[in-house]
């Protein structure tokens, strides 16, 4: 009779045990990395700098990396960066690119606009390749900054860096007083753990 | 182990919560040398020790008693003792780093050497007490639930470490179509509106770094980088479902991986400002429209319009002392004390 019991609730729990694995992997999105592991990712790989770009161009290293054009083909016909392949950005969940970016090169992305290049480094990153940076700019700055002659001034260019310099402009200073107090509870001084370590 | 294996990749539990004994070598092997020998000498160990006692045990109670004098000793002379107690010091490691195998590898020997010495001291004890065939057929039979048991470890053999992804994130299908199409996106003349009109709704997160923040910012606005946006402080600002939440930056990049961190795990209602801050002040303060005030055209003119006098509003700084309680309470993340779960013996 026990012992009945005891087999039951045991099979019980496997049974458990098996249906909450097995509901997990159903639902699961089928990403490659977690979201967490992508977010470190995006905010560890550097842009690829003009500066860096310049030097692969000049160098004829491009082999070592796969270059990858996001804009669509047919500005991809006119002009693109020497050794570049294209996928254009609406195709770049498809699996017929699998075999192509699997190569074991870094990638490096670039698009008509940065932050289109930007997405697809987090959407690739979430699928889960490990190497992949993009050019900052647009084409067109790479073209004018790298291609035509390299300008060392823009040797670090991103279209994500302030161009104006804001406060000049509006007047918020009381904002920014009081942002600064904001900002704090951001970073708290992590507080020690006070568990009380126990034993037996 | 293997349930809170099965708990932690289910996600019911956090496995990085859990308190780990730091380890210090020498003083775990001179600890456990006296422990050992106390155990034996003894009999009790500190638990049942204090148990024995409560019973009426005379041999608990000077259990007891000794391990107090132990406790002043060590107390006492604790400074001589010092560096053997905080000699070599690892961390907070666990063995299966140290041997250099997976966790699910570990859980399954240990599973199974424990299951072999339960059967062996199943076996001596059996032989010891001499006991008769009949009372070890009666007895109930673990079998089943030992047979189980190493059926659910051998399945997390095949498992991953961590899971990849939860059932509530968004996939990359929809991503992919949000950034690429338009729905992620919110006009600089929209945020704008809403800025002047001090709309409730509005939520703005700055993704820039700390000290440019630091430097300006759009009014109201909070400060929060990319890699921020999964920090467990900021769920509730994110449950906040009817709030528009508009990330900006100096351009769209920033933005742009807050915005697939933050719709990836989920979070509904968030937004990209298009263009940034820098194509805000090219509209607002460079790219002037003020002929246009007179055109014909009607959207040409009103937009117009409303351009020149919205950079009248921020010129004045016209939002600045107006600022209310209301929007300084979103501001405040709960702080969730995370304490770590520490166990006993």
């Amino acid at each position: 009779m026990i012992n009945q019991q005891l087999n039951y609730s045991a099979a019980l729990f496997f049974a458990i045990i098996v249906l909450a694995v097995a509901f997990c992997q159903v639902t699961s999105k089928r990403y490659g990395a977690s979201n967490a592991r992508v977010a470190e990712m995006l905010s560890d790989k550097p842009y690829f700098s003009y500066a860096d770009l310049h030097q692969v161009i000049s160098t004829d290293t491009k082999d070592q990396f796969l270059i990858v054009d996001l804009r669509s083909t047919i500005s991809f016909k006119k002009d693109h960066l020497p050794g570049a392949i294209n996928i254009p950005e609406e195709d770049l969940l498809n699996r017929n690119h699998r075999r192509t970016l699997k190569d074991k090169k870094p990638v490096l992305l670039y698009a008509a606009q940065e932050h289109r290049a930007v997405a697809a480094q987090a959407l690739l990153l979430g699928m889960g390749y490990e190497d992949v940076r993009i050019i900052p700019g647009s084409f067109e700055t790479i073209r004018e900054n790298v291609l035509e002659g390299f300008n060392p001034h823009n040797a670090f260019y991103s279209s994500d860096k302030a161009r104006f310099d804001f406060p000049r402009y509006m007047s918020v200073q009381a904002i920014q007083s009081e942002g600064e107090s904001r900002a704090a509870p951001l970073m708290p001084d992590a507080p020690e753990p006070n568990a009380i370590p126990g034993g037996c | 182990m293997t349930g809170l294996m099965f708990l932690g990749y289910l996600g019911w539990v956090d496995l990085s919560l859990l308190y780990v004994n730091p380890t210090y070598l020498y003083s775990a092997i001179v600890g456990g040398v006296i422990m050992g020998f106390g155990f034996i000498l003894g009999g009790y160990c500190p638990g049942t020790s204090f148990v024995g006692a409560v019973i009426g045990k005379v041999d608990a109670m000077v259990f007891i008693v000794g391990s107090l004098i132990g406790i002043f000793i060590f107390g006492h002379f604790y400074s001589t003792f010092e560096p053997v107690y905080t000699g070599n010091f690892l961390g907070h490691i666990h063995i299966y780093d140290s041997l250099g195998i997976s966790k699910s590898w570990f859980a399954f020997m240990l599973v199974i050497v424990a299951l072999i010495a339960f059967m062996l001291t199943q076996m001596i004890e059996d032989r010891v007490n001499d006991l008769s065939a009949e009372t070890i057929a009666t007895r109930p039979s673990y079998r089943l639930p030992t047979l189980l048991l190493i059926a659910a470890v051998f399945i997390f053999l095949f498992l991953p470490e961590e899971r990849k992804s939860r059932m509530s994130e968004v996939s990359a299908e929809i991503l992919h179509d949000e950034v690429y199409g338009s729905d992620a996106y919110v006009s600089v003349q929209r945020v704008i509106y809403q800025v002047k009109n001090q709309d409730e709704k509005l939520i703005l997160i700055d993704t820039r770094s700390p000290k440019e923040y630091g430097h300006f910012s759009l009014p109201g606005a909070i400060n929060m980088t990319a890699q921020e946006v999964l920090n467990r402080g900021w769920r509730n600002l994110f449950r906040k479902d009817h709030r528009m939440k508009v990330f900006f930056g100096n351009g769209n990049s920033e933005a742009t991986k807050a915005y697939i961190t933050a719709r990836r795990s989920g979070y509904d209602n968030v937004f990209i400002m298009e263009g940034g801050l820098n194509k805000m002040f090219h509209e607002l303060f460079v790219d002037i429209k003020d002929d246009r005030i007179s055109s014909t055209n009607l959207q040409e003119r009103s937009t117009a319009r409303f351009m020149r006098d919205a950079r009248i509003f921020f010129l004045k700084g016209g939002i600045a002392p107006r600022e209310t309680e209301e929007r300084r309470m979103i501001e405040a993340p709960e702080q969730h004390e995370v304490i770590p779960v520490i166990g006993g013996c």
